[in-house]
């Protein structure tokens, strides 16, 4: 079935205020952006926005991990690249979202359950998106708007 | 990638695991290509991250070195950092 075409995007946005339910929803996006022909359509029709979008949750950063492998699929498609850069939420882009995890981290590197471990591997998959996005000529142009060209 | 990916980027250099470090090189490297990056941090993190013995990780420091010194802006950036570190190291 292809899924992204039966609206199950639209129907998860539905029942994104429902707190009980974003678990799942992490869960089924994770589940979509293993499909590789489908992750351009899924960024179009806002799935990265939702990923953005509980990402920010300070109630889920257990399983921020999941969400991070969810963009990371869908950001190992080159086609998805600019989508997914616009994906946004409450005033904050997609590469400040990214680093929210990191943020957690710091804030919590003194409470005793801190795994070091764990932090490494959000690190890395954090690097590993961007390194995804930067291999993108439309993505790097970003960067060249913002800096203001060569000198 | 605009607002905060170098920034991001640099962050994430300053972390312990080898693969980190090896995937922002290469983002450094792909960033370069096209502009000059003049980001705060930056080029101190693309000297500390290319202190390694990871071949790969020395190859897409020193072309991430290459590209921005190949801009005014960057060679003057570069020059700067330079002499910085050197007079720290007195």
């Amino acid at each position: 079935m292809n899924v992204t075409k039966s609206n199950v995007i639209a129907a998860l946005t539905d029942i994104m205020d429902q707190k009980m339910h974003l678990e799942g929803i992490s869960l089924a996006l994770y589940n979509m952006s293993c499909w590789p022909d489908t992750r351009k359509q899924f960024v179009e029709e806002k799935g990265g926005a939702l990923l953005v979008r509980l990402l920010a949750d300070k109630d889920l950063t257990h399983i921020q991990k999941q969400m991070l492998t969810s963009i990371s699929n869908i950001a190992a498609s080159p086609a998805s690249h600019v989508a997914l850069l616009k994906s946004n939420f409450a005033g904050k882009n997609f590469v400040q979202s990214l680093n929210q995890p990191i943020q957690d981290s710091h804030a919590r590197r003194k409470e005793p359950e801190f795994d070091a471990a764990d932090f490494d591997e959000t690190s890395n998959k954090i690097a590993m998106i961007l390194m995804c996005l930067s291999t993108t000529e439309e993505c790097c142009k970003q960067v060249s708007e913002r800096s203001g060209g060569g000198g | 990638m605009r607002d905060g990916a170098v920034i991001l980027l640099t962050e994430l250099a300053k972390q312990q695991n080898d693969d980190t470090k090896l995937c922002v090189a290469a983002s450094f490297q792909n960033l370069s290509l096209k502009v000059v990056l003049t980001d705060h941090g930056f080029l101190s993190a693309l000297i500390d991250i290319s202190n390694t013995t990871i071949n790969q990780r020395v190859v897409w420091c020193a072309m991430t070195f290459s590209n921005l010194t190949s801009y005014n802006k960057g060679r003057t950036m570069f020059g700067k950092e330079v002499s910085e570190r050197s007079e720290r190291a007195l």
